[in-house]
């Protein structure tokens, strides 16, 4: 071998550990990614394949930290986003006999959808299998529904079987000491609920009051509490529980489905109205 | 016999001698030690919640709100008699380790007795922290009126009986946690108001009551 064979192979030789050397460092670099915490908006892609109807499938909003405040124009009721609370790994309340919770709501939404699409609304389901998702997941659901309400369903274990209430978010006092930086024209993501509160208080005092005649023991006024799924939803949002549990069957629990889909209804087309209006 | 090997033969003797005199003490220590007759469970709950001392000369009514058993979903004030410590860091560990302990008629309990304290502070400008252990939230019966409850029994029954207190904040093990058991919102501070004096929980507001001018209870989340 010449002179100049061997540094060739030299060459040769060194370009290849180098060339091996960058394919190593595109690998790791491709398995580090792909170990990374999954962007937010990536599940919920996954999760819009859930949707009720084709048609209802929601678009995602752009900006998942903060978002546009509510405008006080003039608007028209067109949707109506139920969420049957839990899903999937999480099993919400236990019951005798192996009620599930999150079954129980699965099946009440899906009665109250039915009813409500008669009346010619849309209706988004944020989930309509055993699906789990989370506060975040379901608020981008929602939030994502121009000119809607939100109203998520839950089977709480403590209230006499067949009652209902009603929560709306009570913000109460706000100080004024986010985490964020305040962007001019928007809320954060976690306060979205603030700038409908009356309107979402209007729309429980309505669904109360038609709990207290169709369903026993209900009480006639909503309750103003902290709860947390309603805070992110960037629309007029109420929570519904259902009690309870503990009822001596399943068909017990799923046979109030008639009377809250009637009651959904006519609170919610009485909300059209006020909804129109802006003012709660 | 050398001399270096006297002087260790002495020296272990000594040592001998003094095991031997030490030896029934040792034998009462060991035999003090079987004796004690402490659960796991009571050993943590004493490591838990250390008794708090009572200061006050006499025993006083001291309203306690736990559920109303004849109005579902409502508060109602019990009188327990009780010593309640001047100090008000003492006085909220008192009370609080009273409404876990419960009422006399377990249908009005809001918490569960399975949770303990860990620990009671008090912050400038009337700021109270209570922090309890994860038996509050996972032995807490589920749902949005059960969380409700729990949170305003706590909130009213520091605020009727612990002047200045205005707001409070709820960890659970040490931590600020998103909810409480999946509902109520942990991540702010309620703010503190003394119960009404009939001791029926705050009404909701009456349509067509305008929006935003009145709580739903007294323990409202503020940030």
């Amino acid at each position: 071998m010449s002179q100049s064979d061997s540094v060739m192979l030299k060459i040769v030789r060194k370009t290849v550990w180098f060339a091996l050397f960058i394919a190593l460092a595109a690998a790791v670099t491709a398995f580090a990614g792909a170990g990374r915490p999954i962007d937010w908006l990536k599940p919920l892609e996954e999760s819009s394949s859930t949707q009720g109807s084709a048609a209802s499938s929601p678009s995602l909003p752009k900006t998942p930290q903060q978002l546009a405040a509510p405008s006080s124009a003039p608007r028209t009721l067109q949707t109506v986003v139920l969420d049957p609370a839990h899903g999937g790994t999480d099993e919400g309340a236990h019951g005798a006999g192996g009620i599930l919770e999150k079954d129980v709501v699965l099946t009440l939404a899906q009665a109250v959808q039915a009813r409500l699409e008669q009346m010619g609304l849309r209706v988004v389901m944020t989930r309509n299998t055993d699906t789990t998702l989370s506060f975040e997941q379901r608020a981008a659901i929602a939030n994502a529904q121009p000119d809607a309400v939100f109203i998520t369903l839950h089977v709480g274990s403590s209230g006499p079987v067949g009652s209902a209430n009603t929560y709306y978010y009570n913000f109460g006092q706000i100080i004024e000491n986010q985490s964020g930086a305040a962007t001019a024209g928007l809320v954060d993501w976690n306060r979205a609920q603030i700038g409908w509160q009356g309107l979402s208080q209007r729309l429980a005092q309505l669904l109360q009051v038609e709990f207290s005649e169709r369903l026993r023991n209900s009480p006639e006024l909503p309750t103003g509490a902290a709860v947390y799924q309603l805070r992110e939803i960037d629309e007029p949002a109420v929570a519904i529980e259902i009690e309870n549990i503990n009822a001596p069957s399943v068909e017990t629990l799923n046979q109030l489905g008639t009377p809250l889909a009637q009651a959904i209804s006519r609170a919610v087309a009485a909300f059209r109205v006020v909804y129109q209006t802006g003012a709660p | 016999m050398s001399k270096r090997a006297r002087i260790a033969v002495i020296v272990l003797a000594a040592l001998v001698a003094a095991g031997i005199v030490d030896l029934p003490r040792l034998y009462r220590q060991v035999v003090g030690l079987r004796r004690i007759p402490v659960s796991e469970e009571a050993e943590q709950h004493a490591v838990l919640q250390p008794p708090v001392p009572a200061t006050s000369a006499a025993t006083e009514p001291v309203p306690m709100y736990w559920a109303s058993a004849s109005a579902p979903g409502t508060l109602k004030a019990t009188d327990v008699e009780m010593k309640l410590s001047a100090d008000p860091v003492e006085r909220g560990k008192q009370l609080l380790a009273a409404l876990i302990a419960g009422p006399t008629d377990p249908n009005e309990r809001t918490l569960p007795p399975a949770a303990s304290l860990l620990e009671f502070y008090l912050l400038p400008e009337g700021v109270a922290v209570a922090d309890f252990s994860s038996e509050l939230a996972t032995e807490l019966p589920s749902g949005i009126q059960s969380e409700q409850l729990a949170v305003e029994s706590i909130a009213d029954t520091l605020a009727a009986n612990i002047p200045d207190l205005r707001r409070l904040k709820i960890l659970i093990d040490g931590q600020e946690v998103q909810t409480l058991a999946g509902h109520i919102d942990l991540t702010g501070y309620f703010i503190l108001q003394p119960p009404s004096a009939d001791a029926t929980p705050p009404a909701p507001i009456h349509p067509p009551v305008p929006a935003l001018t009145g709580p739903g209870s007294n323990g409202k989340l503020i940030r």
